[in-house]
């Protein structure tokens, strides 16, 4: 093996071990950015001696091992800490024996606690979102700060600041390295979710065709989901979420069309959604439902991607339901948006005049005043009513919301559509369309 | 990237050893946890199986058992991983096991990456 080629292997074993070492040490050391410090001196130590050494049977093993080494060194040099040597040098040595003796059979039974203690306190409500993105990413994804700096299209700078502060700000108010319990759970676990939902929106959102470190977001928002599900199964929201991501990540080869343009949901070709996240999604849906209590607003949005991923064709979609999960969702998680939604379901269900009829109750909306899907639904919703002068007027206020120059051509040729459609109801003169019914 | 791993050997290598299953399960399960393996299976024997060949304009179905093939595919698992690198290593990984547990088995995972959604992405 050349060095170039160890060189390689060591980045694969940072990849997949670098979480788990930083999480182990973290419990040692009681401090996630000196953990992160010492994991990366062990990784130092692997370019120097693996080259020659060759690679360990047990990488991982062997990086814990160093990292400890690591950590036993710098508390015995320390003058400042001396106290805390004291404290944690015998107990670690201590550790260090038994550690030993426990590498051989590789999996640490910490580990899993080791690592939900890493997610819980990289997602602390202590620090600001983009903190707890950019830091759960470096230390649980074990993205570079640069990879993180490209897939959120901001310089490299900023993200190792907010990693530095990040850190500090864990240390300065002592955030304890523990699994939060009883009441504090319930909220402190939304915060982790949210940040894994953001990072993989973050990618699911970028536009195909630049920089792919971004769509690789999902890839990594997807297994930290994951991850975060076998550490926590008894969890619905958290197999929810997962759900809801693999569901979502089954059609990204069906939602961009040959030159980039977005293509919706009710046209895309069914057979280029991957049926093995479906299968996942669906598997996991089925965990998050089957642990019982009320639905969260993940494993409800999983739901509904679920009513879409079973239909085999647009005809196939069971809208009653979805205007039903829709409902419930909006009773959780009030919102326009998902009002919205559930209008374009109720009209997909029980027939356009029941979905316009909840469109124009958000006319008032303030928060929607902007949002170009409004009049584009409620033009849609017109249309088919044979209200066409009214739905082109909602398709051209549509077009002059909207930032996306695609959507806006898209919006305006509806408009013209319906020029058209008014143009050829006047003229005939038996055209049910044109009574509105 | 999306990695299809391949395992091939003779057909008739008989049954695995109890403790390479249960190896296999243990390493299975950690790949679950750790959000990287995908899915996987295993493939009867291929006197339940057929092939359907088209050769020079000719369609012609041929029902196993596929007795003059050397080594034929025994299982799969697919997964999700940053590097053709942790690929390999996964690889490696699953067939120490089998050096382990099997000894004088031979034979092979192949290692092939899958195209995934940037590949069919439009070119900027």
């Amino acid at each position: 093996m050349t060095a170039t080629d160890t060189h390689r292997v060591i980045e694969a074993v940072w990849r997949i071990e670098s979480a788990r070492l930083i999480a182990g040490l973290a419990r040692i050391v009681r401090d996630v950015g000196l953990a992160e410090e010492l994991a990366q001196d062990a990784l130092v130590a692997a370019l120097e001696q693996w080259p020659r050494s060759g690679v360990p049977d047990n990488p991982g093993a062997w990086l814990m091992a160093t990292g400890k080494h690591l950590a036993i060194d710098m508390f015995r040099r320390s003058k400042r800490l001396e106290r805390k040597h004291e404290e944690l040098g015998r107990e670690l040595e201590a550790r260090q024996e038994m550690a030993v003796a426990e590498f051989d059979t590789a999996l640490d039974d910490d580990i899993g606690d080791d690592l939900l203690r890493l997610v819980f306190v990289s997602c602390h409500p202590v620090l600001s979102t983009e903190a707890r993105v950019a830091l759960t990413l470096r230390l649980l994804g074990g993205l570079t700060t640069d990879e993180i700096a490209r897939a959120f299209l901001v310089p490299e700078p900023t993200v190792a600041q907010r990693i530095v502060r990040a850190k500090r700000t864990l240390a300065e108010t002592r955030v304890p390295f523990e699994v939060p319990r009883g009441a504090e759970l319930a909220a402190r676990l939304s915060s982790v979710l949210e940040v894994i939902y953001l990072v993989f929106n973050e990618g699911y959102t970028a536009t195909a065709g630049e920089d792919w470190v971004r769509p690789g977001l999902c890839e990594d928002a997807l297994r930290l989901g994951r991850i975060l599900a076998e550490l926590a199964p008894e969890e619905p929201e958290v197999h929810g979420l997962v759900a809801l991501m693999e569901i979502q990540a089954s059609r990204s080869k069906a939602r961009v069309g040959p030159s980039g343009e977005p293509i919706l949901l009710l046209d895309q070709n069914r057979a280029r959604w991957d049926q093995l996240l479906i299968g996942r999604g669906l598997t996991a849906l089925e965990r998050a439902e089957k642990l019982g209590g009320t639905r969260g607003p993940y494993t409800l949005q999983a739901a509904i991607a679920a009513c879409h991923a079973r239909a085999r064709t647009p005809e196939e979609t069971d809208w009653p339901r979805i205007a039903a999960l829709y409902e419930a969702l909006a009773r959780l998680a009030p919102s326009p948006v998902v009002e919205l939604n559930r209008a374009v379901a109720v009209a997909m269900a029980f027939g356009s005049a029941a979905g316009l009829e909840l469109v124009d109750a958000l006319a008032s909306e303030p928060s929607l005043r902007a949002y170009h899907l409004l009049p584009s639904v409620r033009g849609d919703l017109l249309k088919k009513l044979g209200r066409f002068d009214e739905a082109r007027a909602e398709f051209e206020r549509a077009a002059s919301l909207t930032r996306n120059a695609r959507e806006r051509e898209l919006l305006l040729n509806r408009a013209r559509a319906c020029a058209e459609g008014q143009l050829r109801a006047s003229h005939g003169d038996d055209s049910d369309a044109s009574r509105g019914s | 990237m999306r990695f299809m791993m391949i395992v091939k050997s003779a057909e008739r290598s008989g049954f695995p050893p109890k403790e390479l299953m249960e190896a296999i399960g243990k390493l299975s399960e950690e790949a679950n946890n750790a959000g990287t393996m995908l899915g996987s299976g295993g493939l009867g024997p291929t006197a339940l199986g057929a092939r359907v060949r088209l050769s020079g304009g000719q369609l012609t179905v041929i029902d196993g058992p596929f007795t003059e093939a050397k080594e034929i595919v025994g299982g799969y698992a697919q997964f999700e991983l940053k590097s053709k690198e942790e690929a390999v290593a996964s690889a490696v990984r699953f067939m120490e096991l089998h050096k382990k547990y099997w000894p004088g088995w031979e034979g092979e995972t192949e290692v092939r990456q899958m195209f995934g959604p940037e590949d069919f992405a439009p070119k900027p």
